[in-house]
């Protein structure tokens, strides 16, 4: 008797086993899709206020607007840089300078029509300005810190750029200035007819 | 003398074995009842993709999978869902605007409010009203042919299938990849991991 109710409980838990994993099986499951999206880093140029002429007399030059909008998707901070470079008859050479203390802040132009060599171009940058045939140099005005949206650096000597922050979603103006008397001994009659230019170019840095 | 007691208890066990048996399992049944097996798994397929930040378009399709095991072939109803996290808490992700079906991924590092999913559930998007939200095109479940049907459930909008097969079937669903509802992406969506979860259950 006892020996089948052992038996009986045996049978009893074999059972209860077997269905037990059936009893255990989920019936929800789920999964989760994700999709990456990282900073939006746009710049475009604002396409106006870029040519004007050069008064052969005074070498004062109709004031020019190289300026940018800038377009992100996050109020963190990003960093930019504005340069420029002026052509030359080898490669083009860079064309911002902010002479410390005395001179300003200016932009090469260089004579694309009559290329200059670039070491008349680096004798103004350089601050020589004794020979610099087919280069002129004006007045820059950087677009200033905009508070809270973005923010103007120190000018980087060794890299020839202006800094700066955005912290700012959304769409930002950066209006740059060129406008003026020609730096002193950058324009004189060395300085041939033609069209002069620089590349301004304003880029987001990884 | 020997053989003779040996014979007579071999009769005395055969006789009396019947009679206890008999006693004992008479007394003794069980009733196990076995229920519908249920379960249902994740089974790969992809859940990862990037988006461009210039258009919103996803790089890849998603391709959620699942196993539903049972051991009958009676008719057994399930629930399939998209949800999606917000401030607050998880919301329905899907919405139909005519004939087609979007799902909402939400930014899961930055938690869009709640009203940024009620926006585009209007089926007409405003897209300053929408940040870290962003709803792309999304098929109805696969139907199996004799095995799994599909109907999408425009008032819970969610999916109702019905199983009625006996052993494994496979199913999924499909985000396909390629650009966002309109006015669903813009700069107003930070950068972050987008996220929405799918979710297949047996009603019962």
């Amino acid at each position: 008797m006892k020996k089948h109710l052992l038996l009986s409980a045996i049978l009893g838990g074999v059972l209860a086993l077997s269905i037990a994993p059936m009893a255990n099986a989920a019936t929800t499951a789920s999964q989760t899709v994700n999709a990456t999206l990282a900073a939006l880093k746009s710049i475009v140029g604002k396409g106006t206020g870029l040519s004007g002429t050069i008064d052969p007399d005074t070498g004062i030059v109709t004031a020019l607007a190289p300026s940018f909008t800038m377009t992100t998707n996050t109020n963190s901070a990003l960093t930019l840089q504005l340069s420029a470079t002026a052509p030359s008859t080898t490669t083009p050479q860079q064309a911002l300078t902010n002479y410390a203390g005395h001179l300003g802040t200016y932009i090469v132009l260089a004579n694309t029509t009559v290329p200059a060599v670039a070491a008349a171009i680096t004798d103004i940058t350089g601050g020589v300005l004794t020979s610099n045939a087919n280069a002129i140099a004006f007045p820059f005005t950087p677009q200033a810190t905009v508070a809270g949206q973005l923010t103007l650096g120190a000018w980087n000597a060794g890299g020839s750029y202006w800094p700066y922050t955005l912290t700012h979603k959304g769409n930002t103006d950066a209006n740059n200035a060129i406008a003026g008397t020609a730096l002193a001994s950058s324009y004189d009659t060395n300085d041939e007819p033609g069209t002069y230019q620089a590349t301004i170019t304003m880029a987001f840095i990884p | 003398m020997r053989k003779y007691d040996i014979f007579i208890s071999l009769i005395l066990f055969v006789m009396n074995a019947p009679i206890s048996f008999a006693s004992q399992s008479a007394s003794y049944y069980f009733a196990a009842d076995a229920p519908p097996t249920k379960a249902v798994a994740a089974n790969g397929g992809n859940i990862n993709a990037v988006i461009n930040v210039d258009t919103g378009a996803l790089s890849a399709a998603f391709t959620p999978a699942f196993t539903l095991t049972t051991n009958t072939g009676s008719s057994q109803a399930l629930t399939m869902k998209a949800e999606a996290n917000t401030q607050g808490g998880l919301q329905n992700a899907v919405l139909d605007a005519g004939a087609v079906k979007y799902i909402i991924l939400t930014n899961s590092n930055i938690l869009p409010p709640v009203s940024s999913l009620t926006d585009i559930k209007t089926g007409s998007p405003t897209a300053a009203s929408n940040p870290n939200a962003i709803a792309y095109t999304i098929n109805n479940p696969a139907a199996v042919s004799g095995r799994l049907t599909v109907a999408y459930n425009s008032g819970n909008k969610n999916w109702d299938l019905v199983l009625f097969h006996n052993g494994t079937t496979n199913t999924s669903i499909t985000v396909p990849s390629g650009t966002p509802f309109t006015n669903t992406y813009s700069t107003d969506d930070e950068p972050g991991s987008y996220q929405a979860i799918i979710t297949l259950s047996f009603n019962n």
